[in-house]
């Protein structure tokens, strides 16, 4: 027997056994678990731990020591391992920097890969729709549709429209994101206004196509890996230089690709592109001598997939932009970087537990008093917007990228 | 975007906060850096100052007699370097005191009004009892786990509170190593008793977190359910005391002991506990809005990689986030990052690493390590008063904290260290781990002040 040979037999005892080999870019995180001191800090910060006790949800250190050996059969995992929201927290307050969150993904493929029957079904439903459209969402069955419903949400705002533009060799690739692409169609017309106001060349996709982070947190990482192929050949096709995103699940998911798959390409959030890029100069020249402005007392809240998986940089940011607008004061709910429950899919099969943990920000926000929240990311704005609204809330949810925008004069 | 600041602090725990309060009470631009949690946050809650000379069995009867005893016997200790006069030898040791106390004071001060508001002094131990009934000598705890009267239990009946369906403390096995631990006639209590409450945070009796209880506590119903099942046991127990695990809130603890003394008529604290424990995190969370409050900035989940060094000065320490990098121009660093925990000093096979600077590592008599494997550094038995000189090996320094190379001379001339990256101290032998960090985090911060203002001799 020859060496390929007895690879090819091991490999397969292995997939008999159901023994999934880590990937190079696996390993890692992997090795971060070594690190593991068993102190148990990031039990008495996870924010599912907080909402629902361990009794529900083991924690993370449990995840990290216990599941991430998981046997194949992975019969006590899987009902543990799909309330993790992802958010990070235990990564950030682990003295070892243990990546948590990464052992998270790479269990629940092993998961979806050994043991599919034991995947949320609604993952799964989730799964058939990213397969069908490349994207996370049900895309509108008729396009005329989609733009009445873009149009009446333009005017409900007061947002002028922009039309889209496929530009090859423009510098940067705006990326809306499934959510802005197919829902929250605002942030997407809004990023757009906002880019052309400061007169980037930008682009969009000639299709709207999903980053992969859904399916990775889903645990179908063969779906992932594809559409982050795709994704890179059409980014290399339009050839541009840089890529600007408004959703906080993008940014992340998109930085760690462009890395992993060597694009060459940094990936921003709209608000660090503002603050970096366009600089603050520019930005605040727009508002500068206008006395017009209405009073608007703000509250913040910070997605997960900025601050705690890109970098607390751009919070600090999202605060300078919003102080440059006349009128606008911040009041912190001193929870704005506790996680809203909506990342992780967790959602999308357990909704008590999602909404569990934002109860705390609700309470949070409420007792600030501010008449808008605002948040870099469609997904935290949409699952922060249904609970204060269940909690009778009459505080206002906005992305802030639509805050901004609704702002910025308008040329007329 | 590179960040300018004036003082860099390169660490989040006792030493990098109270460095940092320093610089920034000094008028300072301050940055501190916090990778992580550390050992800080991992604590029981109470300050140790120095309770014990390694390899004693006794404990000293104070702090003060601890750092006088230090003062003269180990000169290069990071307390004595606090009474060189003049930069150098000998130690003065009532300066010694009078630092320390200084530190205290001023800390006690700082986290006034806070969930961990800490009391006590140098000039008598606290014999804190844990969630094993044992005592351990400490110097300051906070408010909520302190007990005037608790240096006498004569005559008086305590009883100790479990919960059900929370692992980490049986009532009953505390009660009875409270009373073992304590000789007949020997400040000994008439009575304990023990008692298992039914206090629910999610509604089922198992698998209880100390932070799930804590949390509820902060919430009206989590107190009022707790302070309805304990009443009966309080009556029937006659108890004078109650001791509760460290659980009585994140945020409303005191307002809840103070409470409950008030409902029950008896007086009320918490055990020490095991890390992780409440008290911890109560302490890393009042030193941090303690920072926020004198204007420092506290940036979390960042990560220092590396430095530029020009002759002899760090002029720039690149900063990582988990997807970004820049860098922040100080004027001084000081250097909080720990030993083991929290990732200041690493060590492995192929010997000991300062991870940031480079710094040589020294063991606790000032000897290189060079390239020593971390078992050389270990007693064969696992506890002793002795402890294990591991826990003494770190980075070298000069009068003015500043960490020096094999050469002995400082590394940067705008370098500090504080905290347990330093050297020539045993904290888990001496229990002095927190004690030193404040001291030293106090002088290098200040030092660190002195250094950006032109003031340091």
């Amino acid at each position: 027997m020859s060496d390929e040979q007895a690879y090819e037999a091991v490999k397969a005892t292995l997939k008999a056994e159901r023994i999934q080999p880590f990937k190079r870019d696996e390993l890692e995180a992997v090795r971060s678990v070594e690190g593991c001191i068993n102190c148990g800090l990031c039990i008495g910060h996870c924010p599912v731990v907080r909402a629902v006790g361990v009794e529900r949800f083991s924690g993370p250190r449990s995840i990290a020591v216990e599941l991430s050996r998981s046997p194949p059969e992975f019969w006590t995992t899987s009902d543990k391992v799909y309330l993790c929201t992802g958010c990070g927290t235990c990564r950030e307050v682990c003295p070892r920097k243990v990546n948590i969150p990464a052992v998270v993904n790479m269990i629940r493929t092993r998961i979806f890969a050994q043991r599919p029957d034991l995947v949320p079904k609604a993952l799964l439903d989730e799964h058939d729709v990213i397969v069908k459209h490349s994207l996370a969402f049900e895309p509108w069955a008729d396009q005329e549709e989609k733009s009445e419903s873009r149009k009446v949400r333009l005017e409900t705002l007061g947002l002028p429209s922009v039309p889209d533009r496929v530009v090859p060799g423009a510098d940067v690739l705006f990326y809306p994101g499934c959510q802005a692409e197919e829902r929250a169609q605002e942030v997407k017309e809004a990023a757009k206004y906002i880019l052309s106001y400061f007169g980037i060349n930008y682009t969009l996709l000639d299709q709207m196509s999903c980053c992969g982070l859904p399916s990775k947190l889903i645990g179908d990482d063969e779906t992932a890996r594809l559409l982050a192929g795709r994704l890179q050949d059409k980014v290399k096709s339009l050839g541009v230089k840089k890529i600007v995103t408004t959703c906080a699940g993008c940014t992340s998911n998109l930085c760690d690709i462009s890395a992993r798959d060597g694009w060459g390409i940094p990936v921003y959030h709209l608000v660090e592109f503002l603050a970096e890029e366009i600089g603050f100069n520019k930005v605040s020249r727009p508002f500068k001598g206008r006395g017009r402005f209405t009073p608007a007392k703000v509250t913040i809240h910070d997605p997960c997939h900025i601050i705690r998986h890109t970098s607390r940089q751009i919070a600090e940011h999202a605060r300078a932009i919003l102080n440059l607008i006349p009128g606008v004061t911040i009041e912190e709910s001193g929870m704005s970087d506790s996680c809203c429950g909506g990342g992780g899919m967790v959602g999308y099969h357990s909704r008590d537990v999602a909404d569990a943990v934002v109860t705390e920000n609700v309470a949070a926000i409420s007792s600030t008093e501010a008449d808008t929240v605002v948040t870099p990311c469609p997904l935290c704005t949409a699952q922060i917007e249904s609970n204060l609204f269940r909690a009778g809330s009459q505080t206002v949810v906005e992305d802030l990228t639509v805050f901004f925008a609704r702002r910025l004069p308008q040329k007329r | 975007m590179d960040i300018k600041a004036d003082l860099l602090v390169v660490g989040g725990g006792m030493a990098g906060l109270v460095a940092g309060m320093v610089g920034a009470e000094a008028g300072l631009k301050v940055v501190v850096l916090r990778k992580g949690q550390g050992a800080t946050a991992i604590s029981s809650g109470a300050v140790d100052i120095m309770s014990y000379l390694p390899g004693a069995n006794v404990p000293f009867a104070n702090a003060i007699e601890g750092l006088n005893a230090v003062s003269e016997i180990y000169p290069l200790h990071p307390y004595s370097v606090l009474g060189y006069s003049d930069g150098g030898l000998p130690v003065d040791p009532e300066r010694v005191v009078a630092r320390v106390s200084e530190a205290v004071d001023w800390i006690k001060g700082k986290l006034n009004g806070s969930p961990s508001a800490l009391v006590g002094d140098l000039g008598r131990t606290i014999q804190a009892v844990t969630l094993l009934g044992s005592s351990k000598p400490t110097s300051l705890v906070q408010g909520t786990m302190f007990v005037e009267g608790s240096d006498d239990w004569h005559d008086s009946i305590v009883l100790f509170v479990g919960f059900r369906g929370f692992p980490d403390c049986n009532s009953s096995i505390t009660a009875k190593n409270f009373l073992a631990s304590r000789l007949p006639g020997e400040n000994r209590p008439r009575r304990v008793a023990n008692c298992t409450l039914d206090v629910l945070p999610f509604g089922q009796p198992h698998n209880i977190y100390s932070f799930d209880i804590a949390r509820y506590m902060d919430r009206e119903e989590g107190f009022a359910e707790l302070a309805k099942t304990l009443k009966d046991h309080v009556r029937s127990t006659g108890a004078d005391f109650i001791a509760f695990p460290p659980v009585l809130g994140l945020r409303r603890a005191r307002a809840n002991k103070f409470e409950l003394e008030d409902k029950m008529g008896a007086k009320v604290f918490e055990l020490l506990a095991f890390p992780p424990s409440v008290p911890g995190l109560r302490l890393q969370n009042a030193l941090e809005s303690a920072l926020s409050t004198d204007g420092g900035r506290l940036l979390i989940g960042h990560e220092a990689v590396s430095f530029e060094k020009k002759e002899g000065h760090i002029d720039s320490v690149a900063v990582k986030t988990p997807q970004r990098t820049f860098n922040i121009i100080p004027a001084a660093v000081v250097l909080a990052s720990g030993k083991f925990i929290g990732g200041g000093i690493k060590g492995d096979e192929s010997g000991f690493v300062e991870t940031l600077v480079k710094l040589p590592v020294v063991d606790v008599e000032s000897y290189q390590t060079a390239g020593a494997r971390p078992q050389r550094y270990t007693n064969i038995l696992a506890l002793s008063p002795e402890g294990h000189s591991l826990f003494g090996v770190g980075v070298a320094f000069d009068s003015m904290f500043r960490p020096t190379g094999t050469d002995g001379q400082p590394v940067a001339d705008n370098v500090f260290a504080a905290g347990s990256i330093l050297s020539r101290y045993n904290y888990s032998a001496e229990k002095s781990g927190l004690g030193v960090a404040l001291a030293t985090g106090y002088a290098a911060g200040a030092n660190a002040a002195d250094y950006v203002k032109g003031a340091l001799p």
